[in-house]
């Protein structure tokens, strides 16, 4: 019996601990722990509530932009002009947010999680003529490995004209990425932290000009995702079909919806989305999702126990560095006391059940080409595939909403803030459910609690001993070679974990890490 | 090992020390009221720990690729700064030299008392609280990402991020009091 421990994983964004405790082969026991502790949420409490906005989105900085959604959502609920937003407004936040999210997709599957599948040290025989690849080649020449190393060694297996032009997308994904930032700063004045999302509406006006800047922009990327993108995503599922199998995980996916479709429906739950919210699980059955189920539990957190099972509306932050069991500044989200993963495959999944034909036919259309079963999704290379449909189907949805801005009208509306109230802002993020709660008292912030995606994904044990759904996920692969344990950071980053959004609260002590491994 | 070790470390040999974005500069959001982890800029520890490694601050939340890029080569090129160089948070006068308010392109509204009384208007955008006369920085000028736009271009106010505690100075959508402005606005 052995202990992997890999401390950091890198291409990940935050500091994730993974331990895995492998017998015969096999991982016997996981557990997964975020290491920093920021306190976010105490720093929020006796503020404006508008300023909320603004510092939730500094939370991250891969993500900002969709804690400005959440954000503005919560803050127009608790506002009370939920269903007082300009179309303007409402379509404007969609392509800031689905610009954030096509760009955050094409950064995870070529700069994250593609060097776990792509050889860039084959480069070194490379001879052909492509300009990037022999800059690569030079690179690789003089030894400057760094985005390349630490890497595992012995499982690459693209065939070399696949591989080289993979990593020649690699290089081309850099310039989409920015492109697609561009997008964003467009209507949103910049990226990271976006300006121009805000409870009311938006800042900025829609003109001819930024309208068909955008739209460029926008063609181009369609071409990349339909013609580069998905071809790779699926040329590296046809030969590590095996990674359809690994990877499972707890089987349950929970989706909050995002893109608003709807300006006059105030109950988020209610709403128009262009993703709906839902449950499911691997049967394929949907579930209405009713937010009032959701619980944070501490039992294995370096948080006080007095705090454990609370609804995040009552959420609070004790740390109790000292405590016994604990291993991780993640608390455990739940669903009803169950264990849900949360994340594009959720959304893809919950829409391909709850009846969304365009997301029905997309997945069908592509399952055919793998030949393989809706089933199928539940694994590492669903979840990489799920991200890329999903990519696909918001870049298409935006060439629509973007012509449906009118030039001249509002995207703005004002308000009062209220001296009393409460309010929740539930979105979609780019790794998954993303949840915002305010309590506002005498005009100020009395309680701010943020439940991220990865604070679900990477959730230690809860308060029944059930593991978390990476946890789950990484418990009972087999490893071929535990000197270079691929399956498992490979099941990891399909996940797409971001820590610094899951734990917002830095240990001043450190804690003893054990064993360091960096891959 | 602690941030806090990796800093002592590495600053006590070091040529110079960036301290690149606003929390390394001045402790930023983390270190906002009430400081829950009791978070220090890279000046602090260093001034603590009694290690003299050279300091320039590149605060912005973002800073901007162009003045971490441009501070890196200036120091390649020309050596470390001279003490003109850098301004009372030593911050380079290159990029940190002028308020966005001296080259904001709504600037002639301020001038005429033409004020937005909400975001999407025309006008000045000081009564909704931009920051702009307090804040160095050369934003309206350089712009962001492949220069498509910045914060007041998208018809937002500067929250003023690249100054000393930014998130506490007040509410960021309190109308600056005028006693806090510079003497030549």
């Amino acid at each position: 019996m052995g202990k992997i421990v890999i401390d950091p994983v890198s291409r990940i964004e935050g500091h994730l601990k993974v331990e895995a405790v492998v017998d015969d082969g096999k991982v016997k026991e996981v557990k997964s722990a975020g290491m920093l502790f920021r306190g976010l949420e105490l720093i929020m409490k006796g503020r404006d509530p508008r300023d909320a906005q603004r510092i939730t989105q500094r939370i991250c900085g891969v993500c900002p932009t969709s804690h400005s959604t959440a954000a503005a959502l919560n803050l127009d609920s608790a506002f009370g002009i939920a269903d007082k937003i300009p179309d303007n407004g409402r379509i404007i936040r969609n392509l800031i947010l689905g610009a954030a999210h096509i760009a955050d997709h094409i950064l995870h599957f070529y700069h994250l999680v593609a060097l776990d599948y792509v050889d860039v040290a084959a480069l070194a025989k490379y001879e052909g003529n492509n300009p990037a690849l022999n800059s690569l080649k030079n690179f690789v020449a003089r030894g400057e490995l760094g985005p390349f190393v630490p890497r595992y060694e012995g499982d690459y297996r693209l065939p070399g004209e696949a591989n080289e032009q993979t990593v020649a997308h690699y290089v081309a994904a850099f310039d989409m990425r920015r492109k697609g930032q561009e997008m964003l700063a467009l209507f949103g004045g910049k990226m990271p932290h976006n300006m121009g999302v805000m409870p009311g509406g938006v800042t900025s006006v829609p003109t001819v000009d930024n309208i068909t800047s955008f739209l460029w922009r926008l063609k181009e990327l369609q071409e990349f995702i339909d013609n580069v993108y998905l071809p790779d995503v699926l040329a590296v599922a046809g030969v590590y079909s095996d990674y359809f199998e690994i990877g499972r995980g707890c089987g349950n996916l929970l989706a909050y919806g995002s893109y608003e479709l709807d300006g006059k429906e105030a109950d988020l739950t209610k709403r128009k989305r262009f993703f709906k919210p839902g449950i499911t699980y691997t049967d394929l059955r949907f579930s209405e999702f009713d937010p009032v189920r959701i619980t944070e539990e501490v039992k294995h957190s370096w948080y006080a126990d007095s705090i454990s099972g609370r609804h995040p509306s009552q959420g609070d932050v004790v740390t109790d560095e000292e405590k016994k069991g604990a291993y991780s500044w993640l608390k455990s989200p739940r669903y009803g006391g169950t264990v849900f993963e949360v994340g594009p495959l959720a959304r893809i999944m919950v829409n391909y059940v709850g009846g969304n034909s365009r997301v029905k036919s997309l997945v069908d259309s592509t399952l055919a080409q793998v030949n393989l079963k809706p089933k199928a999704m539940f694994s590492v290379m669903g979840r990489n595939l799920a991200r890329a449909l999903e990519t696909k189907l918001v870049a298409d949805a935006m060439v629509d909403w973007v012509l449906q801005l009118k030039p001249g009208e509002a995207a703005y509306t004002s308000y009062e803030p209220p001296e009393e109230s409460a309010g929740m802002g539930l979105v979609g993020a780019a790794r998954g459910a993303l949840g915002h709660w305010i309590q506002i008292k005498e005009g100020k912030i009395a309680n701010y609690q943020v439940i991220t995606p990865s604070t679900w994904n990477i959730s230690p044990r809860d308060d029944k001993n059930q593991p978390g759904p990476l946890e789950e996920a990484i418990t009972g692969t087999k490893i071929k070679d535990e000197a270079n344990p691929f399956e498992i950071v490979r099941i990891v980053r399909s996940f797409d974990p971001c820590l610094a959004c899951s734990v917002h609260v830095l240990s001043h002590k450190g804690h003893d890490l054990g064993k360091f491994r960096v891959c | 090992m602690t941030m806090k070790s990796w800093v002592e470390t590495l600053a006590k040999d070091a040529l110079a020390v960036i301290a690149l974005g606003s929390c390394a500069a001045f402790g930023g959001i983390p270190a906002a009221n009430p400081n829950p982890t009791q978070c220090r800029s890279v000046g602090e520890v260093l001034q603590a720990e009694g290690i003299n490694t050279p300091l320039v601050n590149v605060p912005g939340c973002p800073p901007h690729p162009d003045w971490f890029v441009g501070t890196v080569v200036t120091i390649l090129l020309a050596g470390l700064p001279r003490p003109e160089d850098l301004d009372e948070h030593r911050r380079p006068k290159a990029f940190y030299g002028q308020t966005i308010h001296e080259n904001c392109p709504r600037r002639a509204y301020y001038d005429e008392n033409k004020f937005a009384k909400k975001f999407g208007d025309p006008g000045c955008n000081y009564e909704l609280g931009c920051r702009g006369p307090i804040t160095h920085a050369d934003c309206p000028l350089r712009l962001w990402n492949s220069k498509v736009n910045w914060c007041v271009g998208c018809g937002a106010t500067c929250i003023g991020c690249t100054e000393p505690g930014f998130f506490d100075i007040a509410p960021l959508y309190e109308k600056t009091s005028e006693a806090a402005l510079p003497e030549e606005v």
